[in-house]
């Protein structure tokens, strides 16, 4: 016998998620949801970004890394709050353990919170965290191809961050063939070009979230 | 890996369908799969097999349905299939477009005594 069923996949993720926007929403909160590949400059642009907004911002951070705390550490200097997620090994956070971290905070003295997902492309971009936007961090280093390769990121991202241009010399990443695939995907997402390493380019990237939490307050 | 995950939602579904309608045993799982979804169907099955074990659908068959990427065009109206990854909308080249089909991760059907 045939049973109809007709019933979604990662439902109680989706559930939980809209749960967790609405409470940020609530909370006047805007969660970030940096996705990227291992070692693309995550970690960096935060640090970079920590430094640039200033500890009296209304800052939080969830860290999510697979076994080790070591992102957290190099975070934590900044005076801000910041929960770290082991997934043990999970190549992605989901909704649930957002949920749980989130329980850490004091959400009234938020206004920004970011993600740092688990470096992949492929998973963290199929489970919604409740977040209000995700972005896209890439690096000169991995080559050109990664809007193409994995359109769904690059087209739900609200911005891109190119980083490592300082090395764009040494490697044969192609940044017309780049811009060319990213349009061709995302034709109107925000791009900015960074070496978060070096501090260079970052004044677009701060802007843009600065505009955008103007936005939350005019609300 | 997102595979994994995606199964064990899976079974959570089925195996509670399977316990509602007081099935036996679950013979087949019929499933519909966005290619957006990027899952790779080699690893799928794999999470597939090594997750029935021990379970009401031990020895379940799974028939995935992959359903193609369809985009439509915001300007025109124009509904077209999404290939070599060409977000642009074929009549009149808009490129703001939504995707209606290419998510899906639905459990369709079970078959079972």
């Amino acid at each position: 016998m045939e049973i109809k069923v007709m019933k979604r996949v990662l439902d109680r993720n989706q559930d939980k998620a809209e749960q967790i926007r609405a409470l940020l929403k609530e909370n006047h909160v805007r969660m970030y949801n940096l996705i990227s590949s291992p070692g693309a400059g995550k970690t960096t642009l935060l640090e970079q970004t920590c430094r640039h907004l200033g500890p009296d911002y209304g800052v939080g951070i969830i860290e999510g890394d697979v076994y080790t705390d070591r992102d957290a550490r190099r975070l934590q200097s900044y005076g801000f709050p910041i929960v770290l997620i082991n997934t043990e090994g999970g190549c992605h956070l989901d909704s649930n353990s957002i949920s749980g971290a989130l329980q850490e905070f004091n959400l009234q003295n938020l206004r920004l919170l970011f993600v740092e997902n688990v470096g992949n492309l492929v998973c963290p971009s199929h489970f919604d965290l409740g977040e209000t936007s995700k972005i896209a961090v890439v690096s000169t280093s991995e080559g050109d191809d990664k809007p193409i390769k994995y359109p769904m990121l690059f087209r739900d991202a609200r911005a891109v961050v190119l980083n490592k241009m300082d090395l764009l010399e040494y490697t044969d990443f192609d940044y017309n063939h780049f811009i060319s695939d990213l349009r061709q995907v995302n034709p109107t997402v925000p791009l900015f070009e960074t070496s978060s390493t070096k501090g260079q380019g970052l004044e677009g990237w701060f802007h843009w979230l600065e505009q955008e939490m103007k936005e939350q307050m005019n609300k | 890996m997102h595979e994994v995950a995606i199964v064990n939602d899976l079974f959570r579904i089925v195996l509670d369908v399977a316990e509602k309608e007081k099935l036996k045993k679950v013979d087949k799982v019929h499933f519909q799969l966005g290619k957006m979804m990027q899952v790779v169907p080699d690893l799928f099955k794999f999470a597939f097999d090594s997750a029935k074990a021990d379970t009401l659908a031990a020895e379940a068959e799974l028939e995935i349905e992959f359903l193609p990427v369809r985009m439509k065009c915001r300007q025109c109206g124009t509904e077209f299939e999404l290939k070599q990854q060409n977000f642009q909308c074929p009549d009149c080249q808009g490129m703001d477009l939504d995707m209606v089909q290419g998510r899906e991760l639905i459990v369709k059907s079970i078959e079972g005594e």
